[in-house]
């Protein structure tokens, strides 16, 4: 008698609840395919914005302190991803938004902040927030990378 | 996915399962305990080697080393603990025979059928969604990679430097969180030798899979097979407790833990024996404090429960030897390398205390949440609703049932409590706090509001004798 407690009520209830959950699911499985579709072998979104800053591995120092110039839309959400990924690329450097800390002796420009007079290896940058600072490296992607002066 | 970062998770999942196989031999367990065992292990495996991996960091500073001593760690454990299950279960030919009698018996019958074909579909689907939602976004969720991920990386490069990894400079990624998560992935990338994205991923897919295991075992042993069933896939029908389960965030871990807790306190109140379920429930409640702030109001639960009438020190002890070594690295982890804590360190205590003491915040987080908590989880009518409809239909209510359903939703409304608190003090924005938090930590309470609910239905409770 046990093992027969509530069979209809059991099934009935799993219906609902299968109904509930199949329903529930399907828009955003459908919508995560249509992204998957589009995507096809392309990265994804923060996968590319990662790849922007690969090429820094190799010109920073393995630790330490390195400054962010925020870009001109600072700070909309896709600003503050980027400065966030760069820390999640650059890790365990410590990325910090601005280039006044002492500690600071390299910077991180990306291509949506604009800088007066751009800039020229081993001379000052003519933009007053890096004043104090030289171009370092320029890669492909616009990523700039500027050096505390000696 | 490569052998040494399956090997990392195997090696402390065997071994937990062997302890809990030992424990429980004591006893007449039958096959369901082996069950359960082998439901807990990868969860508290994971956690427990989380615990041994920070401590050998602390000391030896070095991952190669460090993973070379873990790698021993866990293969002596493995082979100590195996081998003594296997010499007990020789010893007892007589206590194993018992044991496989009186296990009751699992009988084909239609509604097991239903509810058994209806948690496999589910699951097929929630295995589709949370594969697309991951090749879509392999490095997780927003507060994912800035947060665990990013902790993971700054471990798996920058340690033993902590004071980079820990930098209040990083203040937006929340330096001071536990971190159960974020060694647990740093742990695999160091056993295979690369970051690999699918790591945190799989991690977070055997939290949402174990926590569905601990669901329908504790039910159905207790409850019956349907009704266990019937609760697995109540936990998956909420749209939003899957989406967090592909988030690779530590809502689903900490529920997995809170979920344990409830279980086995509840267990170990009543059992006649309530030494080795007090013991789990203090590691779980230990870890879900080494996952997430939140995890500290389930350890202060925890000491009260044990508390409760009758050798209560005895009780205590049991629980708190469960805690200890958890609970040890996360002293160690506050009080020498984390960051002060947003909530505390952003204001003065003047201004947390003015907070509390103002009505009309406490008014505005009650608006604010009461039409948030019934539509929760993205379900047509939320996901209580469809909840109370499946225990309404099942429902079958004893003394002992009432006290169990007690027990875990006096938990859940006491974490409410909490979170309602933090809300009230926070220092950000409240709307803004609240928006971008809620889903998550009611995430966090779902498994064992699921578990609390579904004591009320079944069939009549059964004696556990752990």
């Amino acid at each position: 008698m046990i093992y027969a407690f509530g069979r209809t009520r059991i099934c009935l209830a799993a219906a609902s609840v299968l109904t509930v959950g199949l329903f529930s699911e399907v828009a955003p499985v459908r919508a995560d395919w249509r992204a998957f579709v589009a995507q096809g072998h392309q990265p994804d979104l923060i996968t590319r914005d990662l790849q922007r800053y690969a090429p820094l591995l190799s010109q920073l120092p393995p630790q330490g302190t390195v400054g962010y110039l925020p870009p001109d839309d600072w700070p909309t959400a896709d600003a503050v991803r980027r400065f966030y990924l760069a820390e999640y690329a650059l890790t365990p450097r410590v990325v910090v938004i601005g280039t006044t800390l002492p500690s600071v002796q390299f910077v991180i420009v990306g291509p949506e902040a604009s800088l007066e007079g751009g800039g020229t290896p081993g001379r000052s940058s003519p933009d007053r927030r890096l004043t104090d600072f030289a171009l370092y490296r320029y890669f492909d992607n616009g990523v700039r990378v500027f050096r505390r002066l000696q | 996915m490569t052998v040494g970062s399956t090997l990392a998770l195997v090696m402390p999942a065997l071994a937990v399962y062997a302890m809990l196989a030992r424990l429980w031999c004591r006893s007449e367990s039958a096959m369901t305990s082996r069950v359960l065992a082998a439901a807990l292990s990868p969860g508290l495996g994971i956690g427990l080697a989380s615990v041994v991996y920070f401590v050998l960091l602390l000391l030896i500073a070095d991952h190669g080393f460090a993973v070379a001593a873990d790698a021993g760690i866990w293969c002596v454990a493995d082979v100590w603990l195996l081998a003594g299950l296997l010499a007990r279960r020789g010893k007892a030919p007589e206590r194993q025979a018992r044991a496989s009698e009186s296990a009751a018996p699992v009988l084909w019958r239609p509604a097991l059928g239903v509810t058994a074909a209806g948690c496999l579909i589910l699951l097929g689907v929630v295995g589709v969604s949370f594969y697309l939602h991951t090749a879509v976004n392999p490095h997780g969720e927003w507060d994912a990679w800035a947060i665990w991920n990013l902790r993971a990386r700054s471990i798996a490069r920058g340690a033993p430097n902590w004071a980079a990894v820990f930098s209040p400079a990083l203040d937006w990624s929340n330096p001071d969180y536990p971190l159960l998560l974020p060694l647990t992935v740093a742990r695999l990338w160091a056993y295979s030798g690369r970051e690999s994205a699918v790591v945190p991923a799989v991690v977070a897919m055997l939290f949402c899979l174990s926590s569905l295991a601990v669901l329908v075992v504790s039910i159905g042993r207790l409850r019956g097979w349907s009704v266990g069933l019937l609760s697995g896939m109540v936990l998956l029908m909420a749209r939003t407790y899957v989406f967090q389960s592909a988030c690779q965030c530590a809502d689903v871990p900490i529920g997995f833990f809170i979920l344990v807790t409830t279980c086995f306190v509840a267990t170990g109140l009543r059992a006649p024996q309530p030494a080795s379920a007090l013991l789990i429930a203090g590691c779980a409640a230990g870890l879900a404090a080494w996952t997430k702030n939140e995890g500290l109001v389930l350890l202060v639960w925890v000491v009260l429960v044990s508390m409760v009438p009758a050798s209560r020190l005895r009780k205590l002890a049991h629980a708190a030897a469960g805690a200890a070594a958890p609970v040890s690295a996360l002293t160690v982890f506050k009080l020498s390398l984390a960051p002060p804590n947003y909530l505390l360190g952003g204001q003065s205590l003047s201004d947390i205390l003015a907070k509390l003491v103002d009505s009309s915040r406490w008014t505005l987080v009650m608006d604010r949440l009461t039409p948030l908590v019934p539509r929760w989880g993205a379900v047509p009518g939320g996901a209580l609703a469809s909840l109370g409809l499946a225990v309404a239909l099942t429902a079958r209510v004893d003394r002992r049932a009432v006290a169990y359903a007690g027990a875990g939703l006096g938990l859940v409304l006491a974490i409410l409590v909490n979170y309602s608190l933090v809300y009230v003090i926070t220092p950000k924005p409240l709307d803004w706090q609240i928006a971008t938090s809620f889903d998550r930590l009611f995430t966090q309470l779902w498994p064992t509001l699921v578990w609390a609910a579904f004591q009320l239905s079944g069939e009549p409770l059964a004696r556990v004798n752990m």
